[in-house]
């Protein structure tokens, strides 16, 4: 790294100087407070994904738990009571047409949302800057390869790509092949920007200069230019979870999410469409959990990126 | 007699419901509350608005074999040798002469039937139709290019196997003679009784052969009925008009009251549900031509003025929750018998659309077809007896239960009637695993015999008031096939072939219980509702009755609307 350590400020001004560029940026989002409420939000629903089994042990209702005594047999099963049936025991309501618990459903969902987005950004992420790093770092034919390769994936509609592939892939594991499937179509995005990075990274002085001390071809790969990618690849990856929410929320959607009865917020937000003049309460559960993810996410990416890096930022 | 997919189920039909549904409560007086239903007193005129989400499959009448189109069809655009009464409930089954002076007489136990045609009836030019026209229509049936329509005049008249339509065998076909002008005689391979119902189905329609204009005949059939197309733009709009030359003297069925008939095709369910609750302007005389979307039943239901524009209607249908007999652990019938007491029927007809939507089945046949008597065989609860079930599956061996595997379509409804009976056989640690598959390949997945899984949801509408059109194609082991299976539990047990076979010669309906009871003993399939349609209409849509035939669609020949 190239940071020169500066004598101290005298002033008490803004520049913490001393400290390395993750410090720099850390203290800079600890003054953010978007990034602040993205991070709660973020921390609040990653626990409640977690705390699923312990959260639905207080209500006392599982998530797929019928409740016939919660809606009306005779009107196909819209929940009886106001604002879709939320009482002491059921806090956001009944699903219109099995009576199940829609805050049970809500923190199973979150799991599931979770779970997916998060893994398939990582696949993302790890294949794109592995391929990414190569194809800069190697040049030459592998570059040429690589480098076509990422543009015919960007080059195919993706989610109708994802809809076709999760139909015909064999009925294994719904959840890792929607992992997979999204990964596959999501590592050239940060696979390119990695590339470029490598590409401009690969003849600075401090690599040149490592080479020039002898350093093995990967020790600089991992020690000098892998390092300088982390803050793009995290801004990057923090910027596709929220793409991703939203894109397991729409294969739900269209029918190809996680088999039933599994919750999913994009299979409530399904069901809840053909309800929700009926029921609008229970199109705003999933509608309100989708959107606060989506938002923390986004706020925090942005704040990665602002913190990170200096050109693009404006604080 | 093997019937097309066609007349099956469509699965996804949804919704829900008004009549409190006792089983076997069904009567004529069940219909939907229309003002005047049936009566002659209704205003005639103006203009009646169908409102649909595609276009019509077919309406060259040989063709035609969807229930609602097979309505539409019959009741406005040609008449038959036979047709039902214009009534809603049991009083719809019944035969009535409609072409012909009477339902047809057969002098040899049913092996030849002999038709007369009234006097006076004409085409929409005025030409009179003839029995040759009649014999020209049936023969249409044959061609290899107007397959999709009913099969039984190709299985059962005599020499049919050989035949292959008019445009290949101009000679025709030698076992339908026409003696005159206006009489029509049927020889028959062998006798049947059920040929005067036969006769109802729209093969049965005259098209005069110089008016055949083979494929494109069904974009303008030449009408014998009360309206003559005037135009049609398919899958936009369908216009008819009045027929100058049909005329009520000849007809005692139809009452042909409004003038014209706007059919406007392309719209979603939830577009045409929306006008119809709404009851706006021209939306006040029209109705919906096929059922309402289960997400707007409760908009429907819980507004009293709305509600009373809602029919819902029995059918000749029952849908089932089929098991596959070839595949473990459903190949022993004590299994089979402990999931009649482990199913939730409630919590799937919930599903399905609610109560109104469907009467708990305790047996296969409808009550439509059985005179309006039900039968209970196992009498579970509606919601299941599951400390019964696992009763059962212990004696049986499984009492520490198993996992299969359910097939459903792909659409909310279907997921959600699947995790209707996952949460129900769940109870006595059946684990179920749902296979979405999607609509349009629904049939053709659950009917490859080796591709069947254990569990599959299945339904089943008669395509004439009679049990064999009924009990056959579902349950006699002989018509199990590799692909494109009805029989889908293929259950092949010889003794319960002999029995529908022999009741099939008989037709009695005595014998018809014992075979239900009999099957229902068997246990292929979990019997869960009789179907009903649920339709709105506007306003100003009189003499709305939803007719038993047509899985409960309401019935073209009464239907009008006050000015």
């Amino acid at each position: 790294m190239s940071a020169l350590p500066l004598t101290p400020g005298r002033h008490a001004a803004p520049p913490p100087a001393g400290r390395s560029p993750w410090r720099l940026a850390g203290a800079r989002l600890r003054h953010d407070r978007a990034a602040l409420l993205g991070l709660a939000i973020v921390a609040l629903f990653v626990l409640m994904a977690l705390a699923a089994p312990l959260l639905t042990a207080l209500n006392g209702h599982g998530p797929n738990e019928f409740h016939p005594e919660k809606i009306d047999d005779a009107l196909a099963g819209a929940p009886r009571g106001s604002f879709g049936g939320i009482d002491a025991h059921f806090w956001l309501g009944a699903e219109p047409g099995t009576g199940r618990d829609v805050f049970s459903r809500m923190v199973y969902g979150a799991r599931i949302s979770l779970l997916i987005s998060l893994l398939a950004t990582a696949v993302a992420t790890t294949a794109g800057t592995a391929l990414g790093l190569t194809a800069g770092f190697a040049g030459g034919r592998t570059d040429l390869l690589i480098s076509r390769v990422m543009d015919l994936v960007l080059s195919f509609p993706q989610l109708i790509f994802m809809i076709a592939l999760v139909s015909v892939l064999p009925e294994a594991n719904r959840t890792l092949e929607l992992v997979l499937v999204m990964g596959f179509f999501g590592w050239p995005y940060i696979g390119r920007i990695v590339r470029g990075q490598t590409l401009s990274l690969r003849n600075r002085e401090f690599v040149d200069a490592a080479r020039a001390t002898g350093m093995t071809r990967r020790r600089i790969v991992f020690h000098e230019v892998l390092p300088n990618l982390m803050a793009p690849v995290l801004v990057y990856a923090t910027l596709t979870i929220p793409v991703n929410i939203g894109t397991e929320a729409a294969l739900s959607f269209l029918g190809i999410g996680v088999r039933p009865p599994t919750a999913s917020w994009g299979q409530m937000m399904s069901k809840a469409i053909g309800w929700y003049q009926v029921d609008p309460a229970y199109f705003v559960v999933p509608g309100v959990c989708l959107l606060l993810t989506v938002l923390a996410f986004t706020l925090l990416g942005d704040a990665f990126r602002d913190a990170l890096d200096p050109r693009g930022g404006n604080r | 007699m093997k019937r097309p997919p066609r007349t099956r189920l469509a699965l996804p039909a949804a919704l829900p419901a008004v009549l409190a549904l006792a089983a076997g409560a069904l009567s004529a007086c069940d219909s939907g509350g229309s003002s005047g239903s049936g009566g002659r007193g209704g205003s005639n005129g103006g203009t009646l608005t169908v409102l649909y989400t595609k276009d019509m499959e077919h309406l060259d009448p040989q063709r035609n074999y969807v229930m609602f189109a097979m309505d539409f069809g019959t009741r406005l655009l040609y008449r038959t040798l036979t047709t039902y009464a214009a009534a809603s409930g049991q009083a719809g089954t019944k035969v009535v002469p409609d072409l012909a002076t009477d339902t047809g007489r057969t002098g040899d136990g049913g092996l030849t039937w002999t038709f007369h045609l009234k006097q006076g009836l004409k085409y929409e030019d005025g030409s009179p139709v003839t029995s040759q026209d009649v014999k020209y229509g049936v023969e249409r049936s044959f061609a290899p290019d107007l397959p999709e329509g009913p099969g039984y005049a190709r299985t059962m008249l005599a020499g049919g196997d050989e035949y292959h339509g008019p445009y290949k065998d101009p000679k025709g076909l030698d076992s339908i003679g026409t003696p005159d002008a206006r009489t029509i005689v049927f020889h028959l391979r062998r006798p049947s009784m059920e040929w005067p119902q036969i006769a109802t189905l729209p093969t049965f329609a005259p098209v005069p052969k110089a008016k055949d204009s083979g494929v494109d005949f069904d974009k303008r059939p030449f009408s014998s009925g009360p309206y003559r197309i005037q135009t049609y733009d398919r899958g936009k709009r369908l216009l008819l008009v009045r027929n100058p030359y049909w005329s009520k003297a000849t007809d005692s069925v139809r009452q042909a009251r409004p003038d014209r008939i706007d059919v406007q095709e392309g719209l979603a369910q939830a577009t045409i549900d929306q006008r119809l609750i709404a009851d706006q302007g021209a939306d006040q005389r029209a109705i919906t031509l096929y059922s309402v979307a289960a997400s707007s039943m409760a908009r429907i239901l819980t507004r009293p003025d709305i509600k009373r524009r809602f029919t819902s209607e029995l059918g000749l249908c029952t849908r089932f929750l089929a098991m596959n007999t070839a595949k473990p652990p459903f190949n022993d019938p004590r299994v089979r018998q402990a999931m009649q007491y482990a199913v939730d029927k409630d919590a799937y007809r919930t599903a399905h659309g609610g109560s109104g939507i469907g009467a708990p089945a305790g047996s296969y046949l409808p009550p439509t077809l059985m005179n309006g008597q039900t039968l209970d065989v196992y009498h579970a609860p509606p919601k299941g007896d599951p400390a019964k079930a696992e009763q059962l599956l212990t004696a049986a061996g499984k009492g520490a239960g198993f996992s299969i595997n359910l097939t459903t379509t792909s659409t909310e409804q279907g997921k959600a009637e699947a995790e209707a009976v996952q949460q129900g056989l769940a109870r006595v640690r059946v684990k179920v695993r749902i296979n979405p598959v999607s609509n349009s390949v629904y049939y053709s997945t659950i009917g490859d015999v080796r591709k069947e899984d254990e569990l599959v949801f299945y339904g089943w509408c008669a395509d004439y008031p009679s049990a064999s059109s009924f009990v056959q194609p579902v349950f006699d082991g002989n018509n199990i096939t590799p692909k494109g299976n009805t029989a889908v539990s293929q259950l092949d047990d010889k003794v319960l072939n002999t029995r529908i076979e022999t009741a099939v010669k008989d037709g009695r309906s005595a014998d018809w219980q014992g075979v239900d009871q009999a099957l229902m003993q068997a246990s292929p399939m979990i019997p869960l509702i009789y179907d009903k349609l649920p339709l709105l209409r506007g306003s100003k849509v009189t003499g709305a009755i939803g007719h038993p035939i047509w899985e409960g669609e309401y019935d073209f020949a009464t239907i009008g609307v006050k000015s």
